[in-house]
């Protein structure tokens, strides 16, 4: 194992007090608008728990990996930025190129789950109503937003919210726990914005770092395509009930399929 | 400077004076002895006021009269049946106008009846009926003696707004800043009516366009589609929500059952996901499920059922560009795309017009691919597209969605009628405060085809079971009569005998379509329409299956129910029964079948065993009426209905 991980900090997690809150949470409008979702404002409970300060790293997603024998059924895209090998520069830098069950199975392996929308946002934004991690202002100092790619999970230590938690905006998008299905689709929420922004239409999906009330409907399609550049994720831990529930994950593990194969 | 003017031959007399610095039509009819066109005298031509009329030159069939201050200059010429005028400005001035007042006279004129102008085209609300004017409409006015009188652009005009043109017939003047070439015109004495009229008015459109791409044997296959499916891949429509795999057979089986069908469907997977990475639209379809191999092998299949496939180009997708990533020219990547899926047709997002290179790119890697925009292409846009979606589109934002523009009945697109080989599907757009009922029975009666759209990029809006019945059988009646509704020569609004009941016709070879709409709250029965017979023919209502009655003078005599469309057919006599209960068939024709029909029952024969059975033997005891159709190649060739006596079918 060669990583140069700061353990301490990356492998942390912050606690976070639970109570009520005035959860209020805005998308972005598309035709076809956005639906079956309560966008509040409305009072909702969160349990006390605990978060991970960073985003799970491409270090740590390889000794999942190792530890685990975790390879997806569907390998199209699973972490195709490693396809020339283990990227060490990125090994500070948080994961991508992970589906929604892929990040599920790394936190049955931690264990540890995905956070909620409500504990997502409630871990950012803390009770005070504020649209970013550190205030009511954006400042593109504070994080990575609209640059050329990932940076390390604690590059940008003003990207911190109230209960110590970082890098929540900006970087990448985050993996949230919660599918929601209508029968026609299946669809995700995904948090924080990343540091990719399309330009020169409207059309686009929003890019760069997104206030903390913000989240971004993902429609499920297909491993292969859910699977981006822009999306990774962090865990959660409670005791204790949450807001909603959550399943858990067991995958697979197809021992003629090998494709990938990183040394701890 | 007064003076007194005659232009006359065989056909038409028109005398004209100069007084007081304006034109003035002194006499106007057909021949020497025909009836007055107009209330004479009427004024020709005024420049501006008080004005003063120069020089006057006149021919026999000529005459040019010049005005000074502002300079202009009138020539007016006799040819045949045909008066034409042209006006020469040499300085335009904004504040000056010119007057032609004795066209608004044509259209009030006395004892014989306008037909056809900017004003006469409204429904009974008063509001105009056809959509997307974007040319001057003739006016036409029924002369005596079946003789058509018609006025129409003088040289081809460009495509301009319909607030443009409305001076032409209505205002008092246009003004010579603005009037340009659209003052030219000719008036035409014609036999006809208002289907001569309106064909020579498509003649003289279409003869500014380079329609050859319509003429491509390649492209041929588009002339069946009726009804297009907008597929929205992240929905269950034809997503397994379990596996993550396209299930194309459910779900052209459910279109079967639903709709009838579909001719086509467009795939529809980029938008709204594209912009949350770096991936270009391109780059979607590898890492849609299957990838691109996957989407060939579903196009494959698609079209062994007869299903065409369609994937869309986004020209909005400029972010690689602008990153510096771009993979090569949008051409030659959508060429790539359209030959590794093997696609059938390019929809064309947001566009309305697209460059030569793409066509040129595209016919190089793969022939027989269509292009279909979304906006409509109009000029020469019209000649590389060949094809377009029809949506009434507003950018009101209702409850989160983009509303629909006005949908009104009957509504007639008049680029269905100049360019019939130019495709128009009609779409629903987001449906709110739409009345899909509306949409479909408006595509209907204009002949046009459909899109169904059910799944908009995630909000669910299913067809209800009576809009996808009247769909299924709206495609069903349009699909059966192909042969006249593709018709090179369909006329709009043609007159009807009932107020509030509107017609538009289809001739074909073999056979004439007739569609209606009636705009009445109450049931219309019997005389609707006046034609001449064919001989041999017979005419069937094939909205509501029965035979039509025709009177000694050419009346149909038929059924339309309220706020409802119609329409009837005119058929060969090659289906006749028997006294005996036989129904034997005329004429021998190859590939032909025979399916008989009751409710409940769907049977076909084929043409050897006709003549060997009875209908009763054929069907059961129902009392119901048995439609018999000769069919070939999906087109009904024949169709009679015969109903049931006490005994059976008699």
């Amino acid at each position: 194992m060669n990583q140069q991980l700061p353990t301490a900090t990356l492998t942390g997690m912050a606690q976070v007090s639970g109570g009520h809150f005035l959860y209020r949470a805005s998308h972005r409008f598309r035709e076809g608008g956005f639906i079956l979702y309560d966008e509040g404002p409305r009072w909702v409970e969160v349990h006390p728990f605990a978060i991970d300060r960073y985003e799970v790293t491409n270090g740590e997603f390889r000794r999942f990996l190792a530890a685990s024998g975790y390879r997806p059924a569907e390998s199209h895209n699973f972490l195709r930025h490693w396809q020339g090998g283990f990227p060490e520069e990125l090994a500070n830098h948080p994961v991508t190129w992970v589906s929604l069950d892929d990040a599920r199975a790394y936190a049955a392996w931690a264990g540890k789950r995905l956070p909620t929308d409500m504990e997502w946002q409630w871990a950012a934004q803390g009770a005070d109503g504020r649209r970013w991690p550190w205030g009511m202002a954006f400042n593109p100092a504070y994080c990575n937003s609209d640059s050329s790619g990932t940076t390390p999970v604690d590059a940008h230590p003003a990207n911190v919210s109230p209960f110590g938690v970082g890098d929540l905006v900006g970087n990448v998008w985050e993996w949230i726990d919660t599918v929601i299905t209508d029968g026609w689709h299946r669809w995700c929420f995904i948090r924080g914005g990343s540091y990719y922004r399309a330009t020169g239409s409207l059309w686009y999906a929003e890019g760069g770092a997104q206030p903390v009330d913000h989240h971004h409907k993902f429609l499920l399609m297909h491993p292969g395509l859910d699977r981006c550049a822009t999306i990774g994720f962090r865990c959660v831990r409670s005791d204790g009930p949450t807001m909603s529930g959550w399943g858990t994950y067991q995958w697979a593990v197809d021992s003629t399929k090998d494709g990938l194969n990183f040394d701890d | 400077m007064n003076g007194e003017y005659r232009l006359e031959n065989a056909e038409l007399r028109c005398h004209f004076a100069t007084r007081d610095g304006q034109l003035w039509f002194e006499h106007f009819t057909a021949g020497k002895a025909g009836e007055s066109f107009l209330a004479m005298p009427a004024l020709f031509c005024s420049v501006g006021v008080g004005r003063a009329a120069g020089a006057t030159e006149a021919t026999a069939d000529e005459l040019r009269v010049h005005w000074y201050e502002p300079a202009v200059e009138l020539q007016v010429r006799l040819a045949g049946s045909t008066l034409s005028w042209a006006v020469h400005v040499e300085n335009p001035q904004p504040e000056a106008a010119i007057y032609f007042p004795f066209v608004a006279e044509l259209q009030v004129g006395a004892a014989q009846k306008t037909l056809a102008g900017m004003q006469a085209f409204q429904d009974s609300f008063g509001r105009p009926i056809f959509r997307h004017v974007d040319f001057p409409l003739p006016l036409v006015k029924l002369a005596p003696e079946g003789r058509t009188l018609t006025l129409l652009p003088g040289v081809l005009p460009q495509p301009i707004t319909q607030s443009g043109l409305e001076p032409l017939w209505s205002a008092p003047g246009i003004p010579l800043a603005e009037s340009g070439d659209c003052l030219d015109m000719e008036l035409i004495l014609h036999e006809g009516g208002w289907p001569a009229a309106f064909d020579r008015f498509r003649t003289k459109i279409r003869s500014g366009f380079d329609l050859t791409q319509y003429e491509r044997p390649d492209l041929d296959w588009y002339g069946e589609q009726l009804v297009h499916h907008f597929t929205f891949l992240y929905g269950r429509e034809i997503l397994n929500l379990e596996s993550g795999q396209f299930e194309l057979e459910r779900f052209l089986d459910e279109g079967e059952a639903l709709f009838g069908g579909y001719d086509g469907f467009l795939i529809w997977g980029v938008y709204p996901r594209i912009g949350v990475d770096e991936r270009t639209q391109w780059d979607f379809y590898d890492d849609f499920p299957g990838g691109r191999a996957g989407l060939r092998a579903m196009a494959q299949r698609a079209r062994a059922r007869g299903v065409r496939f369609f994937i869309p180009y986004k020209p909005w997708d400029r972010s690689a560009d602008l990153h510096g990533r771009s993979a090569g020219p949008d051409h030659e990547q959508l060429a790539r795309l359209v030959a590794d899926v093997e696609a059938d047709g390019v929809f064309l997002d947001t566009m309305s017009a697209i460059g030569g290179e793409f066509r040129t790119a595209i016919d190089r890697l793969r022939p027989g691919v269509v292009l279909c925009s979304e906006g409509r292409a109009k000029g020469e846009a019209l000649e590389v597209i060949t094809s377009a979606w029809d949506q009434s589109f507003s950018w009101d934002i209702q409850q989160g969605n983009w509303a629909a523009g006005p949908e009104m009945l009957p509504g007639v697109d008049l680029w269905r009628f100049l360019f019939p080989e130019h495709r128009l599907f009609v779409i629903s757009r987001h449906a709110v405060g739409d009345d899909r009922l509306r949409i479909i029975q408006r595509g209907f009666f204009s002949g046009m085809g459909w899109v169904v759209w059910q799944d908009i990029f995630g909000l669910v809006l299913t067809y209800a079971p009576d809009e996808a019945a009247l769909l299924k059988k709206c495609r069903t009646i349009l699909r059966q009569h192909r042969q006249a509704l593709w018709s090179a020569q369909p006329t709009p609004l043609i007159p009807t005998l009932v107020a509030g009941v509107y017609a538009n016709e289809f001739p074909g070879c073999s056979k004439r379509l007739w569609t209606f709409y009636n705009e009445n709250q109450q049931i219309v029965n019997g005389r609707i329409l006046q034609i001449k017979p064919r001989p041999g023919c017979h005419y069937v209502d094939v909205w509501n299956e029965r035979e039509v009655e025709v009177d000694g003078e050419g009346c149909l005599h038929f059924e339309l129910a309220p706020r409802q469309v119609g329409a009837v057919v005119e058929l060969p006599r090659l289906l006749v029964r028997q006294p005996n209960g036989l129904v034997s068939v005329n004429e021998s024709i190859p590939n032909a079948t025979l399916h008989v029909r009751q409710p409940g029952i769907d049977r076909q024969a084929s043409l050897s065993d006709l003549g060997q059975q009875s209908l009763d033997s054929l069907l059961g005891t129902s009392k119901q009426p048995i439609i018999v159709c000769l069919v070939a190649a999906g087109e009904v060739l024949d169709q009679i209905v015969v109903q049931m006596d006490e005994g059976g079918a008699r």
